[in-house]
């Protein structure tokens, strides 16, 4: 019996799945031939693959990376664009969080196109990113945005098309995810959905990213919690600083020592450089100052 | 690691390198660390390719910039020794000094 795939665009890509992908828009109506394919598979067999590491969850043979999850999936991601999923659990909604994340990501590495872990809003013709670690805020500064009437591009990860003269990020039409606290403060309890994953207190909010439509890098900004920054700073970093930032700010920076696209991204960096403003931007971590927050980064794009 | 004003430094293997303006930016792929050299520190990093002594490239920049010449030869020495520190560069093997002619 053949299995219905659904069509979904994200990052640039036409993606057919079998399993939901939350937070992506489905829509029959996309077009094009599907350059990456989820399809369900039976348990793999062959030697125990959680004999890994601690802490080590994939591992890379020839063209093929696999992404274990523990009780969740086994995801065997090929160059081809053909992914495997192996489920380890009835419940294929947590499967699904990891197909527009982490899978996602490895799929785009796999085929060499620059990736960061961002968000991201459209500001006149351009993009304006917002990077950092996990929990440094930047779905929120992207949700606060929005509510200035600006339109998100991206969340979570920003698929980059660095192959011409100036850089450009892919918008995919997700939805934002945005943990309970900063929904309550930024009062936007009304537009949050369903939970991210089962048990967890972050939800996906709906945004006014439409999908497939890209855009100039015009800015970037690197979020960093300060305890002692009592005002926000805006700190423009050096040629080498923004490379740095560039390298430590890509979704899943190992897979890039991994397949040693080293070049990639140092040659992505240097366009990057060239064509946007790169900033460090310290503050503390509290809401009441995010419109202290937003006025200096609105003076620098 | 020392530098001598004998010295010869070449520049090591495993990094990539571009001009951005009027810097150099670097990155060394071992360690994954970025670098940029603007000024004279640039101007020595393109000495090095040329295969110089460090006390002729020491002259370069006391021409060059009309410096004290202890203050150009301490400042080269310590940013060579730097460079060597980072493996971005290697001192000259003898044999290829011999058999390069």
């Amino acid at each position: 019996m053949d299995i219905k795939l659904k069509r979904y665009t994200s990052a640039g890509l036409v993606i057919e799945s079998a399993f939901d992908l939350p937070g992506l828009d489905c829509a029959e109506s996309i077009e094009g031939a599907a350059q990456l394919q989820y399809i369900g598979a039976e348990h793999m067999p062959g030697p125990n693959h959680h004999h890994l590491s601690p802490g080590v969850n994939w591992s890379s043979e020839g063209e093929t990376l696999k992404f274990f999850v523990p009780d969740v999936a086994v995801f065997e991601v090929s160059t081809s664009g053909i992914v495997r999923v192996f489920p380890e659990t009835k419940d294929l909604s947590d499967i699904g969080v990891f197909l527009v994340g982490s899978v996602l990501g490895i799929a785009l590495h796999l085929r060499r196109i620059v990736t960061i872990h961002a968000s991201a809003v459209k500001v006149g013709d351009g993009a304006v990113m917002f990077c950092g670690e996990s929990g440094a805020g930047k779905s929120t500064m992207a949700a606060a945005f929005q509510m200035r009437g600006f339109e998100v591009l991206c969340d979570d990860l920003c698929a980059l098309d660095v192959s011409r003269d100036t850089a450009a990020l892919y918008s995919d039409g997700r939805k934002l995810k945005l943990w309970g606290d900063a929904l309550e403060r930024l009062g936007l309890e009304n537009l949050a959905e369903k939970p991210v994953q089962r048990g967890v207190d972050k939800y996906f909010v709906s945004s006014n990213s439409k999908r497939s439509s890209s855009a100039p890098i015009r800015a970037i900004f690197e979020l960093k919690k300060s305890g002692e920054a009592t005002t926000p700073k805006l700190v423009p970093v050096s040629a080498a600083e923004a490379a740095a930032l560039i390298h430590r700010n890509a979704y899943r920076p190992s897979i890039i020592e991994q397949l040693d696209d080293h070049k990639l991204y140092f040659e992505a960096a240097v366009r990057l450089v060239h064509c946007s403003s790169i900033y460090r931007l310290e503050r503390a971590h509290d809401f009441d100052q995010i419109e202290n927050v937003m006025e200096e980064i609105q003076r620098a794009w | 690691m020392s530098v001598s004003l004998e010295d010869v430094l070449v520049k090591a293997s495993g990094h990539i390198e571009t001009d951005v303006g009027q810097e150099t930016l670097l990155l060394s792929v071992k360690s994954g660390r970025y670098f940029s050299f603007d000024g004279t520190a640039r101007d020595i990093w393109v000495s090095i390719d040329r295969e110089m002594s460090v006390r002729d490239i020491v002259e370069e920049q006391i021409q060059k910039y009309d410096v004290d010449p202890s203050v150009a030869r301490d400042d080269t020495l310590a940013f060579l020794g730097d460079l060597l520190d980072h493996q971005l560069v290697a001192h000259r093997q003898v044999d290829s000094l011999s058999n390069g002619g």
